[in-house]
């Protein structure tokens, strides 16, 4: 299972809102807030496009699990 | 409808239009059919016809609305995902719905049915087929857009 960081993440981000990380990355906000719910995984591309808004590696962001 | 993104008061639209349309055509169509007056294949061609542009007016004119009142998405990997998954159980529908009347048809052509009778029937269902594939490509995209893909 894939779980992430991404809302800690915003919130450090000086409380970046959903929407605006969505702009940045260039997805809507319901699909980062799929991503943040674990209902879906991105794929790598906007993964790295994620933590690159951050400026943390991927694995700062991701984290897998095995089930 | 407030909490529903675009792409979800879409699928609604699609959905409760084309429910309207197989309840107008089936409503008139099965009833005929118990009745033992079913209309002929001549007469259903143009009703079919008829009711799929109703339907398509019908849709045209919500998502056009939707367009100028709601504040429209662009699409991204997600919604191509849903679309596929989705498209995939729509498929699955109709191909196994299309199985299953080959063998109904095959089954009245070896015990000597009317054909005239037999084509009207194998129309209403292929109608209703058509609706039963559409109707699960579309739950399906409501599904994965609640509850995840």
């Amino acid at each position: 299972m894939i779980t992430n960081r991404i809302k800690t993440l915003r919130f450090g981000a000086d409380q970046m809102s959903q929407q605006a990380l969505a702009d940045e990355v260039g997805v809507t906000r319901q699909t980062i807030n799929a991503i943040e719910g674990d209902k879906y995984s991105p794929s790598l591309e906007v993964a790295f496009r994620i933590a690159a808004v951050f400026g943390v590696g991927l694995d700062e962001v991701f984290n897998w699990e095995p089930e | 409808m407030t909490n529903l993104s675009y792409q979800e008061k879409n699928i609604w639209g699609s959905l409760i239009a084309l429910f309207a349309g197989a309840c107008w055509f089936l409503g008139d169509a099965i009833p005929a059919f118990l009745a033992g007056t079913p209309p002929s294949p001549e007469r259903l061609a143009p009703w079919i016809f008829s009711i799929f542009l109703a339907v398509l007016v019908i849709e045209l004119a919500y998502h056009v609305t939707l367009s100028v009142c709601a504040r429209r998405d662009r699409r991204d990997e997600r919604d191509a995902l849903i679309e596929a998954k989705a498209g995939r159980n729509g498929y699955y529908v109709l191909g196994g719905g299309l199985i299953a009347l080959g063998f109904h048809v095959g089954i009245w052509q070896l015990v000597g049915a009317d054909p005239a009778l037999n084509l009207s029937i194998a129309i209403v269902a292929i109608v209703t087929l058509l609706v039963l594939a559409e109707s699960s490509h579309l739950v399906s995209k409501l599904v994965y857009y609640r509850r995840g893909v």
